[in-house]
């Protein structure tokens, strides 16, 4: 017994993972892949319905417009989440005074309740009594009415998203502590003005921090509900691919729908995750990997031919 | 050092762990049937909250002093009742019985979720079905069957301002006004009140309430007939749909739909800056107006003929209760109860209470009176959501935003719904 013990032990202590895992991960998503199969309405017994759903999904104007708001969404939002981020804890990484303060003043957002920040952004967007608008009126502007007119529906959501940079930048920031001094100093040296050393240093080792910021950024897009939800948009270009999957399940009873919905979010993102892993290869520099290791001797011997010091 | 104890300790809870877990997804093996002191133990889900919930606490109370073949249970579920109530029906873990509002009793027949009780309705001295007013009864019933017992039934009435009617000279409405005498009340009390232009007092408020079948049955159309044959698009629809154009865009008497939606229809009409607002008898105005103006009741406009919508809600049983004949029977006790507290209950002989339980309704009492009669609630069908949302989408948001034309919106709307209903 002792021995049976001490050779099993460690899979006992995880067996509640374990367990846990296949009861409400694995078994789910089994059930989820069938359902997406069936005319599951959540209340009576399922049919099997074969492809039917996911062909039904692409003859559906409604899915693909909701597609295609949540693609454009993400083309916009992803490169300029991670572009004001990186400004921002670029910024906020000098020796100002009180940066302290202006950098738990710029990471607020993130930690703010999403329900109360849509209805407040809901205000200030709205045409005739919003803030943007006043601000806007007081510069001699017109403002358009950003929830109201279908063009305007989507900046808006893309400026939200950029209000929210602060959550990203606590991510740079830490990224930033681990660029070695010297090459910047080394940078100097050979005559690099700021935006040169952003460029040539700060960028690319911050790549695994973009890196993962592109991969939540693609996940939290696909994923966008709960602003969504509350603030709508006119012309059906505030109906996300969430939202729409949202509706099928819980307020048209077509859960099945919904299901296959889920399952090509899921490959959607999959794909476009494997597609960024897979590239990463091309623009990410991995400090201390093996892989990044060749790169970065190559970069350094560069420099060092460069300086004429090659060994 | 001995380190044995350290990991007896963590395999037992390991065990205790995994036993909790699985005790507590297991399912509870309680008799339903007989419950403590045979009575039957059910349970009323509701969407009331704070203090409507202590209101009905009080009523179920005293019908389970009474009762003695059941004892009720209040299940409050206060916010997303629809989501949670289908989730639970889907788990086989619906209460017994469930308040419901109309638009979702359709699809729970269909479904099978729901009990059909026509015939012990049909036989029952406590129910007196001819009592009802036809419009609430209607959306109980589903393809002949009835499925639930209404217990209250709003109508739809049109509140106003009486100082900003006066200022503007308007005659105070009759009960007989058209809809084009409201929109001759309307223009003339949408203005600029500071004077600089900008109109910051308005005739009415219209942003997605009252629902849009207000003017598509005014004029003596439907959004889909009783038969379920589409009728959105019909001649006498799209009259209804030009009235409605014409006071959103061609009057201009409603402040923007985000004005609407961030301030509050209600609230815009309560801060005195609406002149005639569209709300339900059971509003709860007049108290929170609390005297800054003088508030009127009439009923809404009429086109060719009266007619109003009503928010309607009923009880029904679940058709997985373990003992449908104590359920039906607190199903009948809770509805009779119900109509002394809920205004508007809707039976016709219940008008007295409203002024006992909502004193400040009394100067609207002969208003209610007559909007109940001709209230009624939507033919609600089985996918009665999607249908509500592509008439919201396809209709009355490009309405509200002026980016089609009713005979467009008509059509296209038409076209949507023959997709969602399969015809």
């Amino acid at each position: 017994m002792k021995k049976f013990m001490n050779k099993y032990e460690g899979f006992f202590f995880i067996l509640p993972w374990v367990l846990g895992f296949i009861l409400f991960t694995f078994i789910p998503l089994i059930s989820a892949l069938y359902l997406g199969f069936t005319d599951s309405n959540s209340i009576t017994t399922p049919k099997f319905i074969g492809f039917k759903n996911y062909i039904n999904l692409f003859h559906d104007n409604e899915f693909i417009s909701s597609l295609v708001v949540t693609v454009k969404y993400a083309i916009f939002a992803i490169p300029l989440g991670i572009l004001s981020s990186m400004t921002l804890a670029t910024l906020l990484n000098s020796k100002i005074k009180g940066v302290y303060l202006f950098r738990t003043i710029l990471y607020l957002p993130a930690v703010a309740s999403g329900v109360s920040i849509s209805l407040l952004w809901r205000w200030i967007l709205d045409k005739n009594l919003g803030l943007l608008n006043l601000i806007l009126s007081k510069v001699g502007i017109d403002g358009p009415g950003w929830l109201s007119e279908p063009n305007w529906v989507l900046p808006s959501y893309v400026l939200i998203a950029l209000w929210g940079a602060g959550g990203g930048m606590l991510t740079y920031l830490a990224g930033l502590q681990d660029v070695p001094r010297s090459l910047y100093e080394s940078a100097e040296i050979d005559g690099a003005g700021w935006f040169k050393k952003f460029i040539k240093i700060t960028v690319p080792m911050l790549s695994p921090v973009i890196f993962y910021n592109v991969i939540m950024g693609l996940v939290g897009s696909f994923r966008k509900f709960s602003d969504a939800y509350i603030i709508g948009g006119a012309g059906n270009q505030g109906r996300f691919y969430m939202i729409y999957l949202y509706e099928n399940a819980f307020n048209y009873f077509k859960m099945g729908y919904a299901t296959a919905m889920a399952w090509i979010l899921f490959l959607i993102i999959l794909a476009l995750s494997l597609l960024t892993f897979k590239s990463s290869s091309l623009w990410v520099f991995y400090n201390s990997s093996d892989k990044g290791k060749g790169k970065k001797q190559g970069l350094l011997h560069r420099k060092q031919k460069k300086d004429g010091n090659t060994q | 050092m001995n380190i044995k104890w350290p990991k007896a300790l963590i395999s037992v809870l390991t065990i205790v762990f995994f036993t909790g877990t699985l005790w507590g997804c297991g399912t509870k093996n309680v008799d339903a049937n007989t419950g403590s002191a045979e009575k039957a133990d059910l349970s009323i889900s509701t969407w009331a909250g704070a203090d409507e919930l202590k209101q009905m606490q009080v009523i179920v109370d005293k019908l389970n002093e009474n009762a003695t073949a059941y004892k009720l249970t209040i299940q409050s579920i206060p916010a997303e009742y629809n989501i949670k109530i289908q989730t639970m029906i889907s788990a086989k873990q619906a209460p017994d019985l469930m308040w419901l509002s109309q638009e979702y009793i359709p699809m729970y027949a269909t479904l099978g979720a729901i009990e059909d009780i026509t015939s012990r309705a049909a036989n029952d001295s406590n129910v007196n079905l001819s009592n009802y007013f036809d419009g609430p009864l209607d959306t109980a019933k589903y393809k002949g069957k009835l499925y639930g017992l209404p217990w209250i039934s709003g109508p739809v009435v049109m509140y106003y301002n009486e100082a900003i009617l006066k200022a503007a000279g308007v005659d105070f409405p009759d009960g007989n006004w058209t809809w084009d005498d409201f929109r001759v009340a309307a223009k003339k009390t949408t203005i600029s009140i500071k004077g600089d232009g900008t109109i910051d007092q308005w005739g009415t408020v219209i942003a997605g309430w009252p629902p849009i079948q207000t003017w598509i049955w005014a004029y003596g159309g439907e959004t889909i007939d009783k038969d379920g044959k589409i009728q959105i698009d019909s001649p006498e629809s799209i009259k209804g749909l030009v009235m409605l154009d014409n006071i959103l865009n061609v009057d201009k008497v409603s402040p923007s739909k985000e004005q609407a939606q961030n301030i509050g229809d209600a609230d815009l009409f309560k801060s005195g800056k609406i002149a005639m607002y569209f709300g339900g008898v059971g509003d709860d105005l007049e108290k929170q107006i609390n005297g800054k103006f003088k508030v009127g009741m009439a009923e809404i406009p009429q086109g060719i003929k009266k007619t109003t919508f009503s928010w309607i809600a009923s009880t029904v049983i679940s058709s997985r209760t373990k003992n449908k004949d104590a359920a039906y029977k607190a199903l009948v006790d809770m509805t009779n109860a119900t109509f002394q507290w809920k205004v508007v209950p809707p039976v016709k002989d219940g008008f007295d209470m409203v002024v006992k339980n909502m004193p400040e309704k009394a100067y609207g009492i002969d208003v209610i009176k007559k909007s109940a009669e001709y209230a009624r609630g939507f033919n609600n069908q089985e996918k009665e959501a999607e249908i509500d949302n592509a008439i919201w989408e396809q209709i009355y948001s490009p309405l509200i935003s002026n980016t089609k034309t009713p005979e467009a919106a008509a059509k296209d709307a038409a076209a949507k719904i023959k997709t969602i209903i399969g015809q």
